[in-house]
């Protein structure tokens, strides 16, 4: 793959079109008393925040990988332009802008690791300093956490509240990373090595990843990211061992556990049974997905057109279900280029795993581009009823800073290994 | 909530946002299926679409004139006597190869091959006096087993200045200097290329 830096520009210029394409859209939407000027406004800040972080880099490294960011902000400008439409038409008005002023932090983010962030192998010096951090994130989440919609994961200050989750993840994925590899450079097949201490760490490090997954559904309630960690650490673990029979057992066992889970706990039975048929209880727990078939259904080949949908009937539609609202306003043509340019940056991600030549550089990568495609698959499969709706968030699309943050902070991490392979030998 | 506009105008208006969508990802996906033919980064299309047949040393060896380098008896005169990768490719037949003039060479066993890393390979030193294979297979002269590795992978001999490697239409590649050769590449004391897992070096010398 190439990925220079003049169909970079293309690519970024074809991002701009979209995004004052859209807002021009927009401006037809903004309620009477409004300014049509403002969804333009917002649009130009992402646009120009965007354009300001992608020239300093691609001026400053000029082998860096000059697509993932003009990609990642297509998705974005397709997310935000239906965010900004649902925010008028549910009410909410400062959704659209509050996104767009995310999205440029955000964006400083990106910029503020890659300049910062030299050398990426200082992440794995400092591996278990993750790992107390993220704990100790989840233990305050836990006590001072505020509660909403039946799970504690947020942290108030006055008007604003985040969601420290996000970035405990990265640090469980870089703590994993640094922790599988001491495994990994000794020899291919670590479960058959000679040396018991070797065999035994390895069979440590795979329960300790299944019971954070097992303790996250139990205790945390969390339906969603249990799903997920179990993911990333089956991703992570497999690029690392090589051994498709522990994959085949994990899977089994897990299988199993999640049977009992469904079996003996009652939070799991009724997203299950939610699942099954929504309609069986449409006024109260299946509201929300009656609501979303009925939005889906209302799509077809080309869409209602932005603007036009109804998917403002969905409740809290702008946090979990902004795919639904963009299958119906884009239609199945619009949705699956969407998804073309989910599987297009979860490719370059892999792409940079299978490029760099230093074995934590591989694993931290694969974790952190499976976390990407996991978390794009669950809440896709989740909002389409495929599978039970868990509260996992679209990345780069679901409104919300923390989640656009971490977003981004993955994609700064995976240019900085991109980049910086080569240039930093170890 | 009201709305300013009549819904004809929103529907066609979508036609255009539509068109842009569709006019990104095909441009991104464009530009990924032409780097991934692309030939200097060693993509799958790049074997088959190189517009000639190219011939080179290796090739002529294996197709039973002449068993080893040795045997063809010719050297290298570049002008820093390392451009055989350069005069294979490009030409047609031997004769035109611009930097290979027909006298005797190869001055053997200076190189040798030093293991930097490999899951298969117990010993740290290959000596490499004659034409070695490296692969999977038992009849190979270097048996590497891991699963990234064909059962014919590469090939190298000993030239004046290094070591003349050769992919042999391998599923996974051979990589030097970072980039995956689909011609033969002279490997100089000190660089280093990858099969599969394995990791070698060149180095002046005796084993």
């Amino acid at each position: 793959m190439i990925a220079d830096r003049k169909s970079g520009a293309l690519l970024m210029l074809l991002d701009t079109l979209i995004l004052a394409y859209g807002s021009y859209i927009l401006s037809y939407l903004v309620p009477e008393a409004g300014d049509i000027w403002e969804p333009a406004k917002y649009a130009g800040l992402i646009a120009l925040s965007a354009w300001i972080v992608w020239g300093i880099l691609a001026l400053w490294k000029k082998n860096a990988n000059h697509h993932l960011l003009p990609i990642a902000l297509f998705i974005v400008s397709v997310g935000w332009l239906e965010i900004y439409h649902l925010g008028l038409a549910t009410g909410e008005v400062m959704q659209g802008p509050r996104q767009a002023i995310f999205t440029s932090i955000s964006l400083g983010v990106f910029l503020f690791i890659a300049v910062c962030l030299r050398d990426y192998h200082i992440l794995g010096d400092y591996k278990y300093v993750w790992l107390v951090v993220g704990l100790a994130i989840q233990f305050v989440v836990m006590l001072f956490g505020t509660t909403k919609y039946g799970a504690t994961l947020w942290i108030t200050f006055g008007n604003y509240s985040v969601q420290p989750v996000e970035f405990v993840k990265i640090m469980i994925v870089i703590f994993f990373a640094a922790f599988l590899r001491q495994f990994s450079s000794q020899n291919n097949n670590w479960f058959k090595s000679e040396e018991k201490r070797v065999r035994r760490r390895a069979l440590i490090s795979l329960g300790i990843g299944m019971a954070a997954a097992e303790f996250t559904l139990v205790i945390q309630r969390d339906l969603g990211m249990a799903l997920l960690l179990f993911g990333i650490f089956i991703s992570m673990f497999y690029v690392t061992s090589n051994r498709k029979d522990i994959l085949a057992c994990t899977f089994l066992l897990s299988s199993l556990g999640a049977y009992f889970c469904w079996k003996y706990f009652d939070h799991v039975q009724e997203r299950v049974n939610n699942w099954l048929d929504p309609f069986c209880d449409y006024y109260d727990k299946g509201h929300q997905m009656c609501q979303a078939i009925f939005t889906l259904g209302n799509a077809g080949l080309d869409g209602t057109g932005l603007g036009l949908g109804g998917a403002h009937n969905i409740p809290i539609v702008i946090n979990d279900f902004t795919f639904v609202a963009i299958v119906e306003e884009f239609g199945i043509f619009g949705a699956s280029a969407l998804i073309v340019a989910f599987i297009l940056l979860a490719a370059h991600y892999f792409y940079v795993a299978l490029k760099v030549k230093d074995e934590f550089g591989t694993i931290l990568v694969t974790g952190l581009a499976s976390m990407f495609a996991w978390q794009s698959i669950i809440n896709m499969l989740g909002v389409t009823k495929s599978i039970p709706m868990t509260g996992i968030a679209l990345p780069f699309v679901s409104a919300g800073g923390t989640s656009m943050v971490s977003c981004f902070v993955i994609l700064s991490l995976i240019w900085v290994i991109d980049a910086c392979d080569g240039g930093v030998s170890r | 909530m009201e709305q300013s506009v009549s819904e004809g105008l929103l529907y066609f208006l979508k036609f255009p946002l539509l068109l842009l969508i569709y006019t990104f990802v095909g441009t991104a996906l464009w530009i990924v299926y032409k780097g991934l033919s692309d030939k200097s980064l060693g993509g799958r299309g790049s074997r088959s679409n190189s517009g000639h047949k190219t011939t080179t040393i290796s090739d002529i060896s294996n197709s039973g004139y002449a068993s080893t380098v040795d045997d063809l008896n010719v050297t290298i005169t570049g002008a820093n006597g390392s451009s055989i990768d350069q005069a294979a490719v490009g030409t047609n037949k031997l004769s035109e190869m611009p930097t290979v003039t027909g006298m005797a060479i190869v001055s053997a066993d200076d190189f040798y091959l030093e293991v930097l890393d490999s899951p298969s390979l117990t010993v740290r030193s290959i000596n490499v006096d004659k034409e070695i294979v490296l692969g999977r297979s038992k009849d190979c002269d270097v048996r590497l087993s891991d699963k990234f590795v064909s059962s014919r992978h590469a090939k190298l001999a000993p030239v004046s200045d290094g070591l003349l490697l050769k992919d042999l239409g391998s599923s996974n590649g051979t990589c030097y200097n970072q980039k995956f050769i689909d011609k033969p590449v002279v490997v100089k004391e000190g660089e280093e290329f990858v099969i599969g897992d394995n990791r070698f070096a060149c180095r002046r010398g005796k084993v």
